[in-house]
C-alpha cells in the first residue's frame, strides 16, 4: 500500500448528514466523539463540509423531502469517496418501510459502500461499519488504477 | 529657455483655458484641451531634463501690478459671492463665513498692502525659485493633470449626454479644469508669498466653482462649504504675509524656511493654510461633500493635483520646523487624521467616498511624516505624494468609467466585474493593489513612514504609533473590502470577453497604471534620479541603494524578490491554470443548490430564491455621528494646542 | 551561516516542524479533554490526502487564492530566517492574508462571504499588534532587522510577549478568537473563510498554515535570542498556553475580539513602550 492510500485511509473526515432519522442513530455517532469511544484515534474529524469530507455518514430513510439536498451533498464530495449507511432506516427503511413520502434505503438515491445495522446502531458497530469502509476506499482505489492502465493499454 | 517653460507652465493653461470659456465648437474646444494637455506635458517633461536646479527667475515688474489687480478682483468676486447669498438666502452659517473671512482678508490684505508696507515687493527677491520639489509636482500636476483632461473630453460628453443637458456646461467646466493647472504650477514655482497666495486662492476658486457644477442644492451648499473652509487657509496666508514682512522684511519662501531664528507663529498660519486645503480633521467635510462633483474633478483638484498644493506647502516648510513642538504637534494632528478616516471609510458604500476618505488618510499620512521631520520620513513623505497622486488619479478615472458602464458608483453593485466588464474591472483592481500591496510604491512610502515615526521620542510618540498602526489596519480592511467585490462571481467557467476600448476612457489608465507598475519596480534608479535631489535640498539622504535593495539605517525593503513572487501569483498562476468543467462544483449551500441555477437555493415551502450577498460595513460601529463630532472636536483640539505652542 | 543553507532550512523545516507540532497540539487537546487522540503523525496523513483528492474547484481565483496565500507566507518565513526587516515581514504577511480573503470573496458562496469579512476583523485586530512589535523592537534595539539583535529582548518586552500570545491565539485559530474559521468542529459557519477550498488547494492552505505557525512562534522566539534552545523554549511555552486557554474558553463575539485586541493587546504593547522610553531606552 503506497503511502497516499495509506493517507487515505489513515485521516478520513466526515460529512455527517440525517436524512429523516429519529436521530437516534445521530446520537450514537457524536457519541462516538465521546472521549469513551474517542474515534480521532483513527483521524476521524467531523467536518461539516462535504467539500472537506471523504466519508459520508448517512442515517435516516431517503424520501421525498431530502433526496434532492442528498444526492447535492453527494455531489459536492470530492472523489476518493465512501458512503456508510448508519441504522435499519437507512439500509431498508426500517419501521418506516412503505410509508408515503419514504423512497426506501439510502441507496435508492446514492450508491452506498457499507451498511451499519441497528436500531440504533452502537457506537463499536459504527467504528467497524468506518473502519469496513476505508478498506473499501482502498479497494476502490485498486480498482481504478487497474481500470486506468488497462485504459491505458486498449488505446 | 526655463523662463519660457516657465511661461508656458503657467500662463499657458491660463489662456487655453479663457479661449475654452468662449469656444462654443465642441470638436474645437476638445482640441484646444487636448493640445493644452500636450503642451503641458512636454514643458514639464523639458523643464525638467535641463536640469540647472535651482532655477531663480523673476518676470517683469508689471506682472506684481497684474497680480495685484487679480488678486483683489478674485476676493471681490467671493465677497459678492457670500453676500448675494446672504440676500437670497438669508443670515445662513454658510453665507456669513464666506462674507466674513473674504471681508478680513480685504481688509488685512488692504492695510498690509496700502498702509504699512507699500514697498512690497522687494526687488532683491526672485519670484519664482525652482528646485527639484518643485519639477516633481509641476511633472505630477502636468502629466497626471494633462491625462485627467483628456478622459475628462470623453467624460463630460457622456455624463452631459446621460443627463440630457440642454445647454452645454463644458466651457465653463473646461475653463476652471485648466486655469486650475496653470494655478498649480504658479503655487510650486513661485517664491514670492504674495504670488503663492494669490495662486492659491484661484484653486480656491477653482475647486469653489468646479463643486458647483451640476448647479443642485445639493453641489452649491457644498461647493459653500469648501469655500469658506479654505478661506481660512486663505487668511492664514495673509497673517503669515504680514508677520513674515514685518519681522522679516522679506516674502521670499525660500528666505523664511532657511531663516535660522525664524518664529514658529507664520509657519503656522502657513500650515492651517495646508491643513483646510488638504482636507485635514476637523476640515474634512468639504472635500467628503466635494464628491457630487463630476469625477474628472475629484480626479483633478481633489485627490491627485489640488490638495497636493498643501502637502507640497508643508514639505517645502519642513525644514524650518525641524526640532519643534510645533513638529511633533503636526506629527500628532497628522497621524489623528490618518487613523480616523481609514475607520470611516470602513463604512462607506459609495465607492467615490471610499476614495475620498482614503485621500484624506494618505495625506494625513504625509502630514504625519512632515511633522517627523527626520530624513527617512521626508523621504517617504515625498515616495508617498508621487505615488499616490498616481494611483488615486487612476482609481478615480475607474470609478468614473465603472460608473458610466454600470450606472452606479455602490461597491455592492460591482460584485462580480471580472466577469461583466473585465477591461475596467482589471484596471482598478491594479489600480487598488497598487495603492495597498508590498512591494508597490505606497506600501514602500507606508513602510518608510513607520520606520521614521518609530524613531520618534517624546511623550506623544506612544499615541502618534497607536493612531499610525490602527490606521494601517483599517486601511487593509476597507481595500480589501472593495477588492474582493470585483472577483464574487458565481462559481462557473467562461471565457473572458472584454468590453469595447474606448481610447479617451481606457488610454489615460492603463498609461498611470503602467507609471505605477514601472517606478514600483525600477523605484531604486526612479528614487535616485529623481526623488534624492529633493531630499537632499536640506536633509541628509536616508536610503541605502548600494546592494539593489531600498534600505534605510535600521531596516530593509527587498524590492524586486517580492515582484516576481507577486507576479507568479497574479500572472503566472491564472495563466497557467486552466479549470475544466469537469472539475466545477457549485457554492456549499447546505445542499440546497437549485439544479439549473448556479446561485439560488430552496428556501421556505421549496420556493426558489436567489442568492444576495453584501459586505460588511460596521455601521453602528464607525459610523455614528456622534463619533464625528467628537472627531472633528478632537481634531481642532489638537489645533488649538499647536496655536497654543507657537503663541507662547 | 551560508544564505542558501538559510533559505533551504525556511523552507524545509517549517512544514516538518509545523506538522510535529500541530500533530502535537491535537494529542495534547485530545489528552486535556480526557480522550486519547490521534497518531502524531495526523496532520501529514492530512495534508497528503488532501492533495491527492480529485480537483474540484469553483474558479480560478481559489487557486491564486491558495497559491498567492502559500507564496507569500513562505516568503515571510524565508525572510524571517534570513533575519531580515520584521516590519517589512509582517507587512509581507499582510499580503498572504489578501490573497487569502479574495480568494474566499471570489465565490458567490454565503459561508465563504461571511468567513472572508471575519478574516478581515481578524486582520483588523491583530496586525497592529505584529507592527507596534517591530516598533517595539526598533525602539528596545535600534533597528528593524532580526539579523541584528545581540541581546535578549524578553527583560525589556515582556508587555509585548503577551500581546503576542493573543496574536498568537486569532493566528492559530483557536478559541476564543477563531472568528473566521476554526481548526475543526466548531461549525456556525461551516468552515468559514476555507469552506470552498477543497483538495490540493485545501492542501496547499494547510501546509500555508504550517509555516504560518512556525512564522509566528518565531516571532516569539525574538525575544530570547540570540540563544536559540531559551527562544524555542519560550515559544513552545506560548503555545502551550494557547492549547490551555483553546480548551477553557468558548468563541467569543468578533466585537469582543476586536475589543479585547486593542484595549488589552494595544493597551500591553504602549505601556511596554512609555516604559521603554521613560526608562530611557536604546
Amino acid at each position: 500500500m503506497d503511502f497516499v492510500t495509506k493517507s487515505q485511509i489513515k485521516s478520513p473526515w466526515l460529512l455527517h448528514f440525517d436524512c429523516g432519522s429519529c436521530n437516534g442513530c445521530d446520537i450514537e455517532i457524536l457519541a462516538c466523539l465521546t472521549p469513551l469511544y474517542d474515534v480521532e484515534r483513527f483521524g476521524i474529524v467531523n467536518m461539516g463540509n462535504p467539500k472537506h469530507s471523504d466519508v459520508l455518514l448517512v442515517t435516516g430513510p431517503a424520501n421525498k423531502r431530502n433526496y434532492r439536498v442528498l444526492q447535492n451533498l453527494y455531489q459536492q464530495m470530492p472523489d476518493p469517496k465512501v458512503v456508510i449507511v448508519i441504522g435499519t432506516c437507512g439500509c431498508s427503511g426500517g419501521v418506516f418501510h412503505n410509508c408515503p413520502n419514504i423512497l426506501g434505503g439510502v441507496d435508492k438515491v446514492i450508491p452506498v459502500d457499507v451498511y451499519v445495522p441497528g436500531c440504533a446502531a452502537r457506537p463499536e458497530a459504527i467504528i467497524d461499519g468506518v473502519v469496513m469502509g476505508l478498506g473499501k476506499l482502498a479497494e476502490k482505489k485498486a480498482k481504478a488504477k487497474t481500470e486506468a492502465k488497462r485504459e491505458e493499454q486498449h488505446v | 529657455m526655463a523662463s519660457s517653460l516657465i511661461a508656458i507652465a503657467v500662463l499657458f493653461p491660463f489662456t487655453a483655458g479663457l479661449v475654452c470659456l468662449f469656444l462654443k465648437n465642441t470638436l474645437l474646444r476638445s482640441g484646444l484641451v487636448a493640445l493644452s494637455a500636450i503642451v503641458l506635458i512636454c514643458s514639464s517633461i523639458l523643464l525638467f531634463s535641463q536640469g540647472n536646479l535651482p532655477i531663480e527667475y523673476s518676470p517683469a515688474h508689471q506682472w506684481d501690478s497684474v497680480i495685484l489687480v487679480l488678486d483683489y478682483a478674485l476676493l471681490v468676486f467671493f465677497l459678492f459671492v457670500g453676500v448675494k447669498d446672504i440676500l437670497k438666502n438669508g443670515w445662513s452659517a454658510r453665507g456669513v463665513l464666506t462674507s466674513g473671512l473674504v471681508l478680513s482678508q480685504i481688509i488685512l490684505l488692504g492695510l498690509f498692502e496700502f498702509v504699512w508696507a507699500p514697498s512690497v515687493p522687494l526687488a532683491s527677491e526672485p519670484a519664482f525659485f525652482i528646485d527639484q520639489l518643485s519639477i516633481i509636482m509641476c511633472l505630477i500636476i502636468s502629466i497626471i493633470g494633462s491625462l485627467i483632461l483628456l478622459y475628462a473630453i470623453k467624460y463630460m460628453k457622456d455624463h452631459e449626454h446621460h443627463q440630457h443637458l440642454s445647454v452645454t456646461r463644458q466651457p465653463r467646466f473646461f475653463f476652471f479644469m485648466t486655469i486650475l493647472l496653470g494655478a498649480m504650477n504658479g503655487i510650486v514655482f513661485s517664491d514670492n508669498l504674495l504670488w503663492i497666495y494669490f495662486f492659491w486662492e484661484i484653486t480656491t476658486l477653482c475647486c469653489f466653482a468646479l463643486i458647483g457644477h451640476e448647479q443642485t442644492k445639493e453641489a452649491i451648499n457644498n461647493a459653500f462649504r469648501a469655500l469658506w473652509m479654505n478661506l481660512i487657509g486663505g487668511l492664514g496666508f495673509v497673517l503669515a504675509i504680514i508677520y513674515v514682512f514685518t519681522n522679516y522684511d522679506s516674502i521670499s519662501l525660500q528666505a523664511l524656511i532657511t531663516n535660522p531664528a525664524v518664529a514658529m507663529a507664520p509657519l503656522f498660519f502657513l500650515f492651517m493654510a495646508a491643513f483646510t486645503k488638504s482636507a485635514q480633521v476637523p476640515f474634512q467635510g468639504w472635500l467628503l461633500g466635494a464628491m457630487v462633483a463630476p469625477v474628472p474633478v475629484s480626479a483633478l483638484l481633489h485627490s491627485s493635483t489640488m490638495v497636493k498644493a498643501g502637502i507640497y506647502l508643508s514639505i517645502r516648510l519642513a525644514p524650518a520646523i525641524t526640532d519643534t513642538s510645533l513638529a511633533t504637534l503636526i506629527a500628532l494632528f497628522g497621524a489623528f487624521t490618518f487613523m480616523v478616516t481609514a475607520i470611516m471609510a470602513i463604512s462607506q458604500r459609495e465607492s467615490k467616498k471610499v476614495l475620498a476618505y482614503s485621500t484624506i488618510s494618505n495625506l494625513g499620512l504625509i502630514i504625519m511624516c512632515v511633522g517627523i521631520n527626520t530624513p527617512l520620513a521626508i523621504t517617504a513623505a515625498i515616495v508617498l505624494t508621487i505615488f499616490h497622486a498616481i494611483s488615486k488619479a487612476l482609481l478615480f478615472m475607474c470609478v468614473g468609467v465603472i460608473d458610466h458602464s454600470l450606472g452606479s458608483r455602490d461597491i455592492e453593485n460591482m460584485e462580480g466585474l471580472v466577469r461583466r466588464y473585465p477591461l475596467i474591472a482589471g484596471i482598478t483592481i491594479a489600480g487598488i493593489l497598487s495603492m495597498m500591496l508590498v512591494p508597490f510604491g505606497m506600501l514602500l512610502g507606508k513602510w518608510a513612514a513607520i520606520e521614521a515615526t518609530s524613531a520618534m521620542s517624546g511623550f506623544i510618540s506612544p499615541l502618534v504609533f497607536l493612531l499610525l498602526i490602527i490606521g494601517s489596519a483599517a486601511t487593509t480592511v476597507f481595500w480589501v473590502k472593495w477588492l474582493g467585490r470585483f472577483f464574487s462571481v458565481t462559481p462557473g467557467i467562461e471565457k473572458i470577453r472584454f468590453e469595447r476600448f474606448s481610447f479617451l476612457y481606457h488610454a489615460p489608465l492603463i498609461v498611470l497604471l503602467a507609471f505605477a507598475g514601472v517606478f514600483s519596480i525600477g523605484v531604486i534608479p526612479f528614487y535616485e534620479s529623481f526623488i534624492l535631489p529633493a531630499v537632499t535640498a536640506f536633509y541628509p539622504n536616508a536610503i541605502d541603494t548600494s546592494n539593489g535593495f531600498f534600505g534605510s539605517a535600521a531596516g530593509l525593503f527587498t524590492v524586486w524578490p517580492l515582484f516576481i513572487l507577486l507576479a507568479i501569483a497574479i500572472i503566472l498562476v491564472p495563466v497557467l491554470f486552466k479549470p475544466k468543467t469537469k472539475n466545477l462544483s457549485t457554492a456549499y449551500m447546505c445542499g440546497e443548490n437549485v439544479s439549473t441555477s448556479a446561485d439560488s437555493f430552496y428556501s421556505v415551502a421549496d420556493g426558489e430564491t436567489k442568492l444576495k450577498l453584501g459586505s460588511m460595513y460596521l455601521d453602528t460601529q464607525f459610523a455614528n455621528p456622534h463619533l464625528d463630532t467628537g472627531l472633528k472636536i478632537a481634531g481642532l483640539l489638537i489645533l488649538v494646542s499647536m496655536l497654543v505652542v507657537v503663541l507662547i | 551561516m551560508n544564505e542558501w543553507l538559510l533559505v533551504a532550512l525556511a523552507l524545509v523545516l517549517p512544514p516538518v516542524l509545523g506538522s510535529l507540532l500541530r500533530g502535537l497540539d491535537r494529542i495534547l487537546t485530545a489528552r486535556m479533554q480526557g480522550r486519547f487522540g490521534p497518531p502524531l503523525l495526523q496532520p501529514v496523513y492530512d495534508t497528503i490526502k488532501l492533495l491527492a483528492k480529485r480537483r474540484m474547484i469553483t474558479g480560478r481565483m481559489q487557486a491564486v487564492g491558495s497559491i498567492g496565500y502559500l507564496l507569500f507566507i513562505m516568503a515571510a518565513t524565508v525572510m524571517f530566517f534570513l533575519g531580515q526587516d520584521l516590519l517589512l515581514i509582517v507587512l509581507v504577511l499582510g499580503v498572504a492574508d489578501v490573497f487569502l480573503v479574495v480568494g474566499a470573496f471570489a465565490t458567490r458562496s454565503p459561508y465563504s462571504q461571511i468567513g472572508a469579512n471575519r478574516e478581515l476583523l481578524q486582520i483588523l485586530s491583530y496586525e497592529p499588534i505584529l507592527i507596534i512589535t517591530a516598533i517595539g523592537l526598533y525602539v528596545a534595539n535600534g533597528s528593524f532587522m532580526i539579523s541584528e539583535i545581540d541581546q535578549p529582548l524578553l527583560p525589556s518586552l515582556w508587555p509585548i510577549l503577551l500581546a503576542l500570545v493573543l496574536v498568537l491565539v486569532i493566528l492559530m485559530r483557536k478559541s476564543p478568537f477563531d472568528i473566521s474559521s476554526s481548526e475543526h468542529a466548531h461549525q456556525e459557519l461551516v468552515k468559514g473563510v476555507f469552506t470552498e477550498y477543497s483538495g490540493i488547494h485545501l492542501g496547499l492552505i494547510e501546509i500555508a498554515h504550517m509555516y504560518e505557525l512556525i512564522l509566528v512562534l518565531g516571532f516569539i522566539s525574538l525575544m530570547w535570542l540570540p540563544g536559540i534552545v531559551p527562544g524555542v523554549a519560550l515559544a513552545l511555552g506560548c503555545w502551550f498556553l494557547v492549547l490551555l486557554i483553546d480548551n477553557i474558553t468558548a468563541r467569543l463575539t468578533w466585537s469582543s475580539m476586536l475589543k479585547i485586541s486593542w484595549m488589552f493587546g494595544l493597551g500591553l504593547a504602549l505601556v511596554n513602550l512609555i516604559g521603554l522610553s521613560a526608562l530611557g531606552g536604546v
